[in-house]
């Protein structure tokens, strides 16, 4: 039988809620309630047919119940998925990429810092080593530009009753708003979490990944301790299309996830 | 390997009889381009040329091909054997197949390429003379490389000396018989000249081992920014080029069904990694000339043991600007 | 008396050596049959400068290619139909005339190598034999190996060079050489040739063109007026031209192309000399330019002060579609 690897297979959008102004997420549900298997970090090749098809990384740990993807809209593709309806179809493949090295991360703190859209890798990671507890202590650094564009803002406050560390923080003074007020890497700074015996994973807009490596390895944090997962134009998923190349390396099937020790011998096209 | 000689009085029969196998050989068109076309009347395939424009990738690798088209029932996918025949071939480009199979074949099977090159038989036209911009020696193969091919064809003055090279290529030296003789000791010396003369005929040449090794080193060299100055970002190149397989994937829609769609692409666009946040990681020519080079030379190297070049002269023929390849990598090799 | 090519080395070189511009972008010679764009950064660099009927890319194309001027003086070498180029972009309020040195090149037409070899092979004398081309008047004179061979200038130079009428820049700060006139009257026998077909005779005839494209786009980037940041065959929101490269879409980039270049097209013939696959896209820019002169009397890139043609109307302008 020949086997077509671009082919997408369907999944029936279950439910949609409004995470921010231009970002939804997205309940998916195979035929006959299949499971998908993946691993904190990886992504999917969402397809609108007709419109074209886009990589997304999972919202949603493997350990929950339910599949989710969290979108932005931007371009073409996100914004005719942001047109469509509960009940409608879309089309996926995947899972693909490297994900994070969860089985490495035994036994170690885990430190998640994300702005904005970055969220969803390392909500998915958060859950992941909640409830395999497996790791030492998790806390999450997360900011947005204002109130509106947090994702979850309720469900992570929560987090706090299961013994995560959850530090959040808006750009700017906002009424009703009494955590920190300021950028993601300054927060950072003020929460000075312990490299030791740590992992940082980072997500978020291309300046707040600069400046969150800056202020990690200020906090003591070695190269090889901090990781990313990074986002590129992808059309094949595969490595085939030679598109997402940084350097020799091919973010879709050598990435996402990449350590800063890694990503620092590669020529700096990203 | 099983040789045998053609005279060249019954090559219009042969082509004849592979006509009804779906003929493709080179043609010359109205503008005098020659390129592999569908062969109806065999009196039309040219002989005498250096190389056909657009590369046998366009064969294999079709420019526009259809990935699988969607409507309610379902996705369908397409038939992707052709079973034809590929004559007139160059040794550049029958070579330039191992580094695309590789590419189509590595973790993932991409059977639309795998089964269509599959599919083909191939039948290569030895460059008794040379183009003025071929420089396959530099990389071990040479006018007279037989690799990729099922037959080889070697014009040997008043016939063809035939290398046969494969399973496909004896059955179909069995099928016409009639057309094909044992070689003489005097068919065999005319080949090895011919050989020879036609290699002492390339006239460019460069190293391209060090150039190779030399990138590592490279990337902030000077040269880049001069060299990509004058290139104007077209996708002459590329898309000329035998081995260069980047490519999009797009959705078109056709009345209700939606067509998945994968077309030749090229990092020599400015698009080619523009995200839709608007951020590009390659901004300007100088990122995305230095990335193909090296793409090409260093970075396919690592990733499929095989350097994306075979020397045939295409992209510094075809260029607008002039940009010189030969001439980047003797700058890196020098470096 | 210096040659065109010594003095313009000789101004390449003073405007270097004064710091007055941060390169010059000329030409380079680079074989006997090849010349090729070349950014001439010190004095050294303007030894290089070469000049003959080789050079053909029309440099006004990197005014526009980003990073170039990046507010920065720069020297330009310009044919005729590359300073008419300039001038368009002027008209257009492209380029800042303050920061571009216009070097002017009188140019006799740049030959066109096939048509070239065409004439050799019937002489039976081989294109790799040339050692030099010079043109005076109507005659071509080709120095080959074993001697030299007088042909008609018609039949080495480009088609659009034949009859050009503006071989003299129309615009420079300088000119390096002595004013050439035309040669004859500008007949647009080419143009006419298609306009004498009936429709169906042009749609089969477009039609076989367009099939040989290959989009590589380098027409439109060879073209110093094609500069916009994002062209509209590119764009994806709305899809104009869809990615799959056949009749339909190939046909439908060009025709755009055209349109887009009304009143703006100085047929200087980048494009169709970039054109890996042959296709006779001066028969649709110069329709089109034939079509700008008749219906309002206009002529690209002759006068700066000029508003933009599709970007104003007037009273008089023929109305013959309201009936």
């Amino acid at each position: 039988m020949t086997e077509y690897i671009y082919s997408p297979k369907p999944a029936k959008i279950k439910k949609i809620r409004q995470e921010a102004p231009d970002t939804k997420s997205f309940e998916l549900e195979f035929e006959g309630k299949e499971k998908l298997t993946y691993l904190p970090g990886q992504y999917l090749m969402l397809s609108v047919l007709g419109e074209g098809e886009f990589p997304v990384t999972f919202f949603t740990s493997p350990t929950e119940d339910r599949l989710e993807v969290c979108v932005k809209r931007m371009g073409k593709v996100t914004t005719a998925l942001h047109r469509l309806e509960p009940g409608e179809t879309v089309w996926v493949r995947g899972p693909y990429g490297n994900g994070f090295p969860v089985e490495e991360w035994s036994g170690k703190r885990l430190v998640l810092v994300g702005g904005g859209i970055g969220l969803p890798p390392l909500r998915s990671l958060l859950y992941y080593a909640l409830d395999r507890q497996k790791y030492k202590e998790i806390s999450l650094v997360y900011g947005a530009r204002s109130i509106a564009d947090l994702i979850r803002e309720e469900e992570l406050v929560k987090l706090r009753s299961r013994g995560v560390k959850v530090d959040l923080s808006i750009d700017k003074e906002e009424d009703g708003w009494n955590e920190f007020v300021g950028f993601v890497p300054d927060n950072l700074l003020r929460v000075s979490p312990s490299p030791e015996n740590s992992i940082a994973v980072t997500c978020g807009p291309p300046i707040m990944i600069k400046y969150v490596i800056q202020n990690l390895q200020k906090l003591g944090f070695e190269a090889g301790q901090i990781f990313m997962t990074l986002e590129m134009k992808m059309k094949c998923g595969l490595g085939k299309c030679g598109r997402c190349n940084i350097g020799g390396i091919y973010v879709c099937k050598d990435g996402p996830v990449f350590s800063y020790q890694r990503l620092k011998s590669l020529p700096p096209e990203f | 390997m099983i040789t045998k000689v053609m005279e060249k009085k019954k090559l219009q029969k042969f082509l004849s009889n592979l006509c009804n196998q779906k003929l493709f050989a080179p043609l010359k068109d109205e503008e005098g381009k020659i390129n592999f076309g569908l062969v109806k009347d065999p009196a039309e395939v040219v002989l005498e040329f250096a190389n056909v424009l657009k590369p046998v990738k366009s064969l294999l690798f079709p420019q526009t091909e259809t990935i699988f088209e969607a409507d309610e029932q379902g996705i369908h996918h397409p038939e992707v054997s052709e079973n034809g025949v590929i004559f007139g071939l160059r040794p550049c480009d029958a070579k330039s197949v191992r580094l695309l199979r590789k590419v189509f074949e590595k973790d993932y099977k991409d059977n639309y390429f795998l089964q269509r090159e599959g599919s083909y038989l191939k039948i290569g036209l030895a460059c008794t003379v040379p183009g003025e911009n071929c420089f396959c020696t530099s990389f071990g193969q040479g006018p007279f490389f037989n690799e990729g091919l099922d037959l080889l064809l070697a014009d040997i003055g008043e016939k063809y000396y035939v290398e046969v090279l494969s399973e496909k290529g004896k059955k179909l030296v069995e099928e016409n018989s009639e057309l094909f003789l044992e070689p003489t000791e005097a068919d065999m010396e005319l080949r090895q000249i011919a050989q020879a003369n036609a290699e002492g005929k390339i006239g460019r040449e460069v190293n391209v081992k060090r150039a190779s090794e030399k990138l590592g080193q490279a990337y902030d060299n000077a040269l880049w920014d001069e060299t990509s100055k004058i290139c104007i970002g077209c996708g002459i190149c590329a898309y000329l080029c035998p081995t260069c397989h980047c490519f999009d994937m797009t959705d078109e829609k056709v009345a209700s069904r939606t067509r998945r769609i994968r077309t030749w692409d090229t990092c020599m666009f400015s698009y080619f990694t523009l995200q839709a946040s608007g951020h590009n990681p390659r901004p300007t020519k100088k990122e995305r000339l230095r990335n193909r080079v090296y793409h090409k030379f260093k970075y396919l190297l690592e990733n499929f043991d095989e350097i994306g070049c075979v020397g045939c002269g295409r992209c510094l023929e075809n260029c607008p600007s002039g940009v010189n390849l030969i001439e980047i990598l003797s700058r890196v090799a020098e470096s | 008396m210096a040659s065109v090519e010594e003095k313009l080395r000789e101004k390449t070189g003073q405007l270097l050596n004064e710091g007055k511009v941060k390169c010059v972008i000329g030409y380079e010679r680079v074989g006997p049959l090849k010349a090729r764009p070349f950014f001439a950064r010190s004095p050294a660099d303007a030894r290089k400068i070469h000049y003959s009927l080789l050079c053909s890319p029309n440099l006004a194309v990197y005014l526009t290619l980003e990073e170039i001027s990046a507010g920065e003086k720069i020297g330009l070498v310009v044919k005729g139909c590359d300073s008419r180029a300039v001038v368009q972009l002027l008209q257009e309020g492209i380029v800042d005339r303050e920061k571009v040195v216009l070097l002017g090149v009188p140019c006799q037409g740049i030959i066109d190598l096939e048509k070239l070899e065409d004439e050799l092979d019937k002489r039976e004398v081989l294109l790799s034999s040339v050692k030099e081309i010079s043109i005076e008047d109507e005659v071509a004179k080709v120095e080959t190996k074993d001697g030299t061979i007088q042909l008609d200038r018609k039949d080495v130079v480009h088609d659009v060079c034949i009859n050009c009428q503006h071989p003299t820049p129309v615009l420079h700060d300088v000119l390096l050489g002595e004013e050439v006139k035309p040669w004859g009257e500008e007949n647009y026998g080419d143009v006419k040739e298609i306009e004498n077909m009936d429709l169906r005779e042009r749609w089969d005839y477009w039609e076989e063109k367009f099939e040989k494209c290959i989009r590589c786009y380098a027409c439109r980037e060879a073209c110093p007026l094609c500069y916009c940041e994002e062209c509209l065959a590119d764009k994806t929101v709305p899809t104009w031209v869809r990615k799959s490269v056949r009749v339909s879409e190939n046909g439908f980039f060009h025709l755009m192309r055209t349109l887009h270049l009304a009143g703006r097209c100085v047929g200087c013939g980048a494009c169709e000399r970039s054109c890996p696959m042959g296709i006779p896209l001066l028969k649709l820019f110069r329709k089109m330019e034939k079509d700008v002169k008749e219906l309002f009397g206009r002529e690209a890139g002759m006068d700066v002060g000029q508003k933009p043609l599709l970007a104003t109307f007037s009273l008089e302008d023929p109305e013959e579609f309201i009936k």
